[in-house]
């Protein structure tokens, strides 16, 4: 694919497994921030194509992070990986069309279409997606 | 509340946070369809402790708790525990049904049976959200709502009368609607063999 990603998320583990299958898909990870105040300092230093969000985090919250980069670029494509699945994080991304939600926990599949939704990518755009 | 050496690294504490994440999210995401409101959590939190320590958990003065306690069995055995003050658990059950929720004051069995029914509803939500994020099997045993102190806590959790293994690592998250009427905290405990279990799933699933 080719694309820059930034992974936040205050969970190694949850950073790490969105770093697996981002990277068998063929992105590149730019960068990862472990709350809402990392996560807007390095999307302004990085400009990655792609932010993946968590929403419960120390600090800054995921959505006050959201925001916030909404403000800095509105065309930025943010994923919310969150398990709070509720309407009030859905409702947040519903009419944006650069934003995108998916509730953990999630499998390769799950992250990859949301992926591509926002980035406008084929399957065919990357060779190694496991389902 | 007594501590323990954790014996474990960060990765391995990082580890138990978020599989305490994904639970309290579920949870927290079923009770807000429920009462119909939003409902958050904070970021987890891991405590080693006995089973007195569990009522500490509950901060301030030694009013009436409820608790609603669910076990797991399966691959990976487990407590659960959904902690709330008397007073919001009635609210709870208020903001499920405006007219027709049982009154503690009136019925404490009704209210007993509704809230081991919310117990059941949001225990099993989060069992259910960690099964699928490690990809486990995980019957339940039993549900209670157990109304006390915090001592009288501790005794309906661990009857005197069984054996109380410890410690357990407690990942426990706090659970909040949007203005604070109602608060409480969501407990996973685990023994140390559960602990080290959930470690070895998760090192399969990175591969």
């Amino acid at each position: 694919m080719g694309q820059r990603v930034l992974i936040v998320d205050d969970s190694r583990l949850a950073r790490a497994t969105v770093r697996k299958y981002l990277v068998q898909a063929g992105l590149e990870v730019v960068g990862e921030a472990g709350n809402g105040r990392e996560a807007i300092d390095m999307f302004t230093q990085l400009s990655p194509d792609l932010v993946t969000l968590d929403v419960t985090m120390p600090e800054i919250d995921g959505l006050t992070a959201f925001r916030e980069i909404r403000k800095r670029d509105p065309s930025a494509a943010v994923i919310l990986v969150t398990s709070l699945d509720q309407k009030f994080i859905a409702e947040e991304v519903a009419h944006d069309p650069r934003g995108g939600f998916i509730p953990k926990p999630f499998s390769s599949f799950d992250l990859l279409k949301a992926v591509r939704q926002l980035l406008n990518l084929d399957e065919s755009d990357d060779s190694s997606v496991e389902g | 509340m007594t501590s323990w050496n954790l014996e474990m690294d960060d990765d391995q504490l990082d580890s138990l946070k978020e599989v305490g994440n994904v639970g309290a999210g579920h949870a927290a995401s079923e009770l807000a369809t429920l009462i119909g409101r939003k409902c958050v959590v904070s970021v987890p939190e891991l405590t080693c402790t006995d089973a007195a320590g569990i009522g500490e958990f509950m901060k301030g003065p030694d009013t009436m708790v409820v608790a609603l306690h669910m076990s797991v069995l399966g691959d990976i055995p487990a407590n659960m525990l959904v902690l709330t003050r008397r007073s919001h658990a009635q609210l709870m059950l208020n903001y499920m049904s405006p007219t027709s929720a049982p009154q503690a004051e009136q019925n404490e069995e009704a209210f007993k049976l509704a809230l081991r029914q919310l117990g059941e509803v949001l225990t099993r939500s989060f069992a259910d959200a960690i099964s699928h994020f490690l990809g486990t099997n995980a019957p339940y045993a039993f549900t209670e709502a157990i109304n006390g102190g915090k001592g009288g806590i501790v005794a309906g959790v661990f009857p005197a009368s069984e054996p109380q293994p410890g410690p357990y690592m407690a990942v426990h998250a706090d659970f909040f609607d949007e203005e604070k009427t109602i608060q409480g905290k969501l407990v996973y405990l685990l023994s140390s063999r559960s602990q080290a279990l959930i470690l070895e799933r998760i090192e399969q699933l990175l591969g």
